[in-house]
């Protein structure tokens, strides 16, 4: 068969497939956005196909990527499944995230992306999908993954902050914008990251840690790499540099409770935080800088009431416990942290709901109160009468943290897993929400009276 | 044993009684307070079993108990504004959105709102909740009419009232709080028909493999 008609046959496979995911409906706005949208880039393939030169071989490996990567959003599409990952909290998140991964093109309107949901894998399956940048359809689709067996996990859902960084970088303008500020004040001015040839002469370096050091030797050994290829056969310095960006994303937009999400997660599988990673920095790296942002938010000196202030003293105790004390690992100033932090905060307030807000006072104190009496915290209390307020959901799973780290729910008699926190807290969120609805539609109707 | 009057449940629910979040101070009853449906819907999976078997709850972690026990229903995530067709004859296990917490000298009684009664929807609930209990209540929705139901999350389908319990005062050991199977429940689960009563219950022998 000739490459174009075997991708003629493809499409025509693609359009077969793509009705049966009309069998089931998909997440919470249903399926129609998704199928028009999967139409209008299939009609464009399908339409390219017919004029297409055959003898043009890239250009039908263009199509041929094309076909590929929307075959691979159908079959994604198929595994959404709203019982699969928690409802209460994709929608807060799209909420929050909706208006920093909005494309403004030079032409035509504001594009909102379409985003689905599926939940597979295991804890680094945390991910967004976001298309290629290619002019192909209407709207850009975002796939957020959930692991699996974190359905219920709303405190460390937050990780998907630093994926929301990943998603938006696809962005033309916004990575222009994010580029001009990391580059500026994070990378370039930074001794040893500011190219690959001075980060290698520092992974190398006799006074690397130990583990470090074997880990690099048993890539030449087993792979033949060293220090002459580390980027170029290894790892990407372009990823290691986006990850850093990354994780400032995610702290500023869901705040303490990204920091301690990123610290347990990535500590999990890297107890040690020395591993060496193609595409991500050291773990260890990545934490340092991360806990010297939060000092420099100033997140660690907010003061609470002493219901739980010795709660929240612990829960910086035990992040900043996790700060790799090698001063190898300490190669960014904290000037220089303070620089990035502070434009990119200034960015990300450009976009409404993206920055994490600081709570209000008391706000905290009520919701640890809730989950330690073991019921979902929300904003309500009843007092003389019913009395519901707006809480945002990050401020739930802040809460959930604290509570957490609370030496009541270690002692025996009246110890709350982890689990449970997590049940509490996402039982909140979806509360929260019908306290929303109803709020909303009273302001409505106050309006209109 | 006497309700509690309005009055009595505004001044506990201020106290030591949690009924959260109570969206309207409409669902303040003279002596009751509406909860209304949550988010998820189970519904008993026809065909899945053959019967009702209380032995199937005596083994709960082989392969055929556990799959028999996940596949009995079909469980729905329902999120607020998104509609559920209760199909005449279908029993449905719904939480309350209402998160619950009882003292320990209040006993919760639950029925159904006489509005959803005159439409057709019976709610079969569990109507006792034990003092101490903390969690989601779950309501048993029966459609006893001919024609499908739509069923929306927030839409207020019962009504819990409460009545003080007269303690023992020389046995406070035995009024503790509550310790029963279905504490703190965050959506409605299967309960165990079996629990406790394994002496009526004959043992059924186990299946020999074939060897060839």
């Amino acid at each position: 068969m000739k490459p174009v008609d075997f991708l003629i046959n493809e499409a025509e496979n693609l359009q077969f497939v793509l009705d049966q995911t009309l069998r089931y409906d998909y997440g919470l706005d249903g399926s129609r956005e998704f199928y028009e949208e999967c139409c209008a880039r299939l009609k464009h393939i399908k339409s390219e196909l017919k004029i297409i030169d055959a003898a043009d071989v890239e250009v039908v490996c263009e199509v041929a990527k094309d076909i590929d990567d929307l075959s691979e959003l159908i079959c994604r599409i198929e595994r959404s499944s709203l019982g699969e990952y928690s409802w209460p909290f994709v929608e807060e998140f799209k909420e929050i995230s909706k208006e920093i991964c909005t494309e403004i093109r030079d032409v035509g309107p504001p594009r909102i992306p379409k985003v689905h949901v599926i939940a597979e894998g295991g804890l680094s399956s945390y991910s967004i999908y976001s298309d290629p940048n290619r002019e192909l359809g209407k709207r850009r689709i975002f796939t957020i993954v959930f692991p699996r067996t974190l359905k219920h996990y709303v405190l460390l859902h937050t990780i998907l902050g630093h994926e929301v960084g990943h998603a938006i970088y696809n962005l033309p303008k916004v990575q222009g914008k994010l580029d001009d500020i990391f580059l500026t004040h994070f990378v370039t001015p930074n001794k040893i990251f500011k190219d690959q040839k001075t980060v290698v002469q520092w992974l190398y370096s006799a006074n690397a840690p130990e583990d470090v050091r074997g880990e690099l030797n048993k890539l030449e050994i087993d792979h033949s790499i060293g220090s002459k290829d580390f980027f170029f056969a290894f790892a990407s310095y372009d990823s290691w540099i986006q990850e850093f960006l990354c994780d400032f994303i995610g702290l500023l937009m869901f705040g303490p409770s990204f920091l301690a999400a990123h610290t347990d997660l990535l500590y999990s599988s890297d107890p040690n935080g020395d591993g060496i990673h193609d595409d991500h920095p050291f773990t260890a790296l990545r934490v340092n800088i991360l806990l010297t942002a939060a000092e420099v938010l100033g997140y660690d000196q907010w003061v609470f009431d002493q219901r739980i202030q010795s709660a929240v003293n612990d829960f910086w105790k035990d992040l900043f416990a996790k700060r790799q004390t090698d001063p190898w690992y300490d190669i960014f100033p904290k000037s220089s942290i303070k620089q990035t932090i502070e434009h990119l905060k200034e960015y990300l307030a450009t976009f409404e709901g993206a920055l994490y807000p600081k709570p209000a006072i008391g706000e905290i104190e009520k919701l640890v109160t809730k989950i330690l009496d073991r019921c979902p915290p929300v904003g309500y209390q009843y007092d003389n009468g019913p009395q519901c307020s707006h809480v945002d959901f990050r401020q739930i799973i802040f809460a959930g943290w604290i509570a957490h780290a609370h030496k009541s729910t270690k002692v025996k008699k009246t110890k709350i897993t982890f689990s449970e926190i997590n049940r509490l807290c996402e039982h909140g969120i979806m509360q929260q929400a019908s306290i929303k609805l109803m709020l909303n539609n009273k302001n409505k109707r106050t309006r209109s009276k | 044993m006497s309700a509690l009057s309005r009055a009595a449940i505004e001044n506990r629910l201020r106290n030591d009684l949690t009924v959260s979040p109570i969206l309207d101070k409409e669902q303040l009853g003279p002596s009751s307070i509406d909860l209304r449906m949550g988010t998820v819907v189970m519904i008993a999976r026809a065909g899945a079993q053959s019967h009702v078997e209380p032995s199937a709850y005596q083994e709960s972690k082989d392969h055929d108990s556990v799959r028999e026990r996940q596949q009995k229903h079909e469980r729905f995530d329902i999120p607020f504004g998104k509609p559920f067709l209760l199909h005449p004859g279908s029993l449905a296990l719904v939480p309350t959105l209402e998160w619950v917490k009882l003292p320990d000298d209040l006993q919760g009684i639950v029925t159904a709102r006489s509005s959803w009664a005159r439409e057709g929807l019976n709610i079969a609930t569990a109507t006792i909740v034990n003092p101490g209990y903390r969690g989601i209540i779950t309501l048993e929705l029966a459609n006893l009419g001919e024609i499908p139901i739509t069923l929306l999350p927030g839409l207020r389908l019962a009504q819990i009232a409460f009545y003080e319990l007269k303690t023992d005062d020389t046995n406070k050991a035995m009024d503790r709080g509550y310790k029963g199977q279905f504490k703190m429940n965050f959506e409605p689960v299967a309960g165990n028909i079996a629990k406790d009563d394994d002496y009526f219950i004959p043992i059924k022998p186990k299946n020999k493999t074939k060897l060839i």
